[in-house]
């Protein structure tokens, strides 16, 4: 199946429940790097929705089918994000996101040991209008 | 007598693969413009890597065959700041060059490019890359695989860096390390494009200022080098590369008799589809000069 070419995927987006609350939103991502990476290189998102901010500590991930928060991602020895395969990050928001279109920004932070430390982690950003249906 | 054989590396087509071309129609596009050969990052393209399904293996064969490509060379990783407490061992790295020396073996390859991390502003490697390659050695022997670090910018040919690199194929005598020159190191005007991820001042530093290492410096290595990727920015309608001196670097590995792969790497502009155009038009220009060149008496 191919991805969006836009890192924010249009599909995915939406709110989550626990149980009868609405603790939150996710968001699906494509890997902005050339190269999939091991989990611990990822340095975390930020995450922007209709100028509300939310630090790279906060949203939680979830890839190849395992959840982590960042600090567990940064200490990860066997998890990866592939170009092939999307992350969902999770923001914890009581209520979630109203029902409508949204504009969400998210800057990406990743390690390549390869670049001088000085120039890292490298950041990715991408902003786009995507909707919530529920 | 020099022979040159052209390939793309899938590294061509990134922001393209998996959104509008499929592994199959990156293949297709390689074929069309009379390559033979194909380049891969196994981080990158091998699905489930570093454990890809038996399936998938297949797959790679049948689209190999179907298209009559030969996988060139595997680009790996050895990640040596993996976590933000400590560094990679020389053990670890070392069982990650094997896993990915037993890969790229698994799926044709004979070349393959470790990328070392750094430890400077002037890129030197990790200190752990003489260990984990020297433990490789007699593995890449087996498995016919040539390690070939690469060689490039903001680092020239004229660097301690690649002197130790050249001290370690004298010292060892190994057949299986070799150099990997990637053609940015010969930049000589500034580019425009912009490498995702990387600020202003890192690309400032490293990525877009021109090099400009002389031909000169190539042929001193030469002996040495076993891969070439064919790092370009952006060719016009003319079929004109303002970065690039590829008839200086044709004529050079004509004139020295050297023989091997020429790999594309299109690092331009990430618009949809651009990447494919940009590699017709790079092997566009090749072919006609070396034709040019082997025409000059």
């Amino acid at each position: 199946m191919v991805l969006e070419r836009e890192l924010i995927q249009s599909r995915g987006f939406r709110n989550v429940q626990e149980g009868t609350e609405t603790v939150g939103f996710e968001i699906a991502l494509r890997m902005p790097n050339y190269r999939g990476v091991w989990g611990s290189l990822i340095d975390g998102v930020a995450v922007t929705v209709d100028g509300q901010e939310w630090s790279r500590e906060v949203p939680r991930w979830t890839l190849q089918g395992r959840t982590f928060s960042i600090g567990e991602l940064r200490q990860s020895t066997d998890v990866r994000w592939q170009l092939d395969e999307l992350a969902t990050v999770m923001v914890p928001l009581a209520g979630g996101l109203t029902v409508g279109v949204h504009d969400v920004r998210v800057d990406i932070a990743l390690y390549a040991p390869y670049i001088p430390a000085e120039f890292q982690p490298s950041i990715f950003t991408s902003q786009r209008k995507v909707t919530v249906l529920a | 007598m020099s022979n040159l054989k052209y390939g793309v590396s899938l590294y061509s087509y990134t922001g393209d693969i998996n959104t509008v071309l499929t592994l199959e129609d990156a293949m297709a596009q390689i074929a069309d413009i009379g390559a033979t050969g194909i380049e891969i990052l196994g981080e990158g393209h091998v699905p489930n890597y570093p454990e890809p399904s038996t399936a998938w293996i297949d797959q790679w064969y049948g689209l190999l065959e179907k298209y009559q490509l030969e996988p060139t060379n595997y680009g790996s990783w050895i990640d040596s700041s993996m976590w933000r407490d400590r560094d990679l061992t020389a053990d670890e790295g070392a069982v990650m060059l094997a896993r990915d020396l037993r890969l790229a073996h698994r799926l044709g390859f004979t070349s393959i490019r470790p990328k070392i991390g750094v430890v400077s502003m002037d890129l030197r490697p990790h200190p752990i890359w003489e260990e984990v390659i020297e433990r490789n050695l007699d593995l890449a022997a087996e498995l016919n695989l040539i390690i070939c670090p690469e060689i490039h910018a903001p680092t020239p040919i004229k660097h301690p860096v690649v002197d130790e690199y050249i001290a370690f194929i004298e010292r060892t005598g190994s057949k299986n390390f070799r150099l990997l020159i990637d053609t940015g190191i010969f930049q000589r005007a500034i580019t425009t494009a912009k490498h995702d991820g990387l600020s202003e001042e890192a690309q400032e530093e490293g990525w877009r200022k021109p090099l400009a290492v002389p031909m000169s410096d190539l042929v001193d290595v030469l002996p040495y080098v076993s891969f070439i990727q064919a790092k370009f920015f952006d060719i016009d309608e003319n079929l004109v590369d303002g970065q690039i001196p590829w008839r200086e670097i044709l004529q050079t590995l004509k004139e020295n008799e050297w023989s091997g792969y020429l790999s594309s790497e299109y690092e331009g502009d990430r618009l949809p589809y651009r990447s494919i155009e940009q590699v017709r038009r790079q092997h566009a220009l090749l072919h006609s000069l070396e034709a040019e060149i082997a025409g000059t008496p």
